[in-house]
């Protein structure tokens, strides 16, 4: 089974979320939740604030397909799996300002699947909530997202304040954000820009190699 | 560039496009002139981010999403370009030189980008 984005995209709007989480449901007894992530909800919400730029819908039509996907994002995620030995720990987070957050949901729900111990603290997080819970927490890694071009210098500031820690973390970028943009700024910074779930998959899957080789994480 | 100065830019721009073009009142009341001000610092920060990265193609790319947002709600190609102009008169007395040069050459290459996608009808 395929879905096609404009229709599920029709679907979020028209709030028929029963029959949104049916074709899910079947597409997923085929597909990996990457698969669904990455050719469904992204490009069906990338839909969806195209129809908005056109004034073809409204803010609360936006808003009613944004919950949508964030309940299908929840209800389709397997959280019962104890993770004892995680690979790692990472905190996953949106910069102060910035309200999107499916990506930041979705690389979450990537990082779980591959047996990582998430902190997943949601958007618009400010700089010194997030400095001090990463004190508190010390995490391997931590996932920033902005999606509108005009958060980099905010992300600069992030990672600027980030890799003063006594143990800095890695530091990776996401967001569509970075595919609006040349993100070598950033990556100049020391951050790692991961453009694609796809790219994020394969970081992970290289540090875990990377980690064994040298018992030593990442 | 603080928010106090984005702000008060934000509103000096806004005041200057009423002035201009009272009418607006009548097309888009009270909500327009919010949006106007709300538009601005949108503006601005794009200003600004284009500047942190220096890549002025950011503002570009901003202003084209922007013509697309604002003229399906009945907002003309040429007001965005005035806004801009006014932009450009104002933001001298606000930053450093080396800012100041930069945020207005994107203006500049925004408007001439506009300028030439603007379809006929859609001047004021």
């Amino acid at each position: 089974m395929t879905i096609n984005p404009e229709e599920l995209a029709r679907l979020f709007i028209a709030g028929e979320d029963a029959q949104a989480m049916k074709n899910i449901l079947e597409y997923l007894e085929t597909h990996s939740r990457k698969e669904l992530f990455t050719n469904v909800l992204t490009p069906t919400m990338y839909h969806i604030g195209v129809l908005w730029e056109r004034n073809d819908i409204s803010v609360a039509d936006e808003h009613l397909a944004t919950a949508i996907c964030d309940f299908i994002l929840s209800a389709t995620e397997e959280r019962n799996v104890q993770n004892d030995r995680a690979e790692g720990k990472v905190m996953v987070m949106g910069l102060e300002g910035e309200d999107h957050y499916l990506g930041l949901k979705m690389v979450a729900s990537i990082f779980r699947e591959k047996g990582w111990h998430v902190q997943y603290m949601g958007p618009n997080l400010p700089l010194d909530h997030a400095l001090d819970a990463a004190i508190r927490q010390k995490p391997d890694v931590i996932g920033l997202s902005a999606a509108l071009a005009y958060r980099l210098p905010a992300l600069k500031t992030y990672i600027r304040a980030f890799q003063q820690l006594d143990k800095p973390p890695v530091i990776l970028i996401g967001g569509r954000a970075m595919k609006l943009a040349d993100m070598t700024a950033l990556e100049e910074e020391g951050a790692i820009v991961v453009r694609e779930l796809d790219e994020l998959e394969q970081w992970i899957q290289s540090g875990k190699e990377q980690s064994h080789e040298q018992h030593n994480f990442i | 560039m603080n928010i106090e100065a984005k702000q008060q830019i934000a509103k000096y721009a806004m005041e200057m496009i009423y002035e201009a073009h009272p009418d607006l009142w009548e097309r888009f009341g009270e909500r327009g002139v919010l949006h106007t001000e709300k538009d601005n610092i949108h503006h601005l920060d794009h200003l600004e981010s284009a500047y942190a990265v220096g890549q002025s193609q950011l503002f570009t790319d901003y202003a084209v999403w922007l013509e697309t947002v604002l003229v399906s709600r009945n907002v003309e190609t040429a007001l965005i370009i005035e806004n801009f102009q006014i932009l450009i008169d104002i933001i001298p007395e606000k930053l450093s030189s080396e800012e100041e040069s930069f945020m207005i050459r994107c203006l500049q290459e925004a408007i001439q980008h506009l300028d030439q996608s603007a379809p006929k009808g859609t001047r004021l």
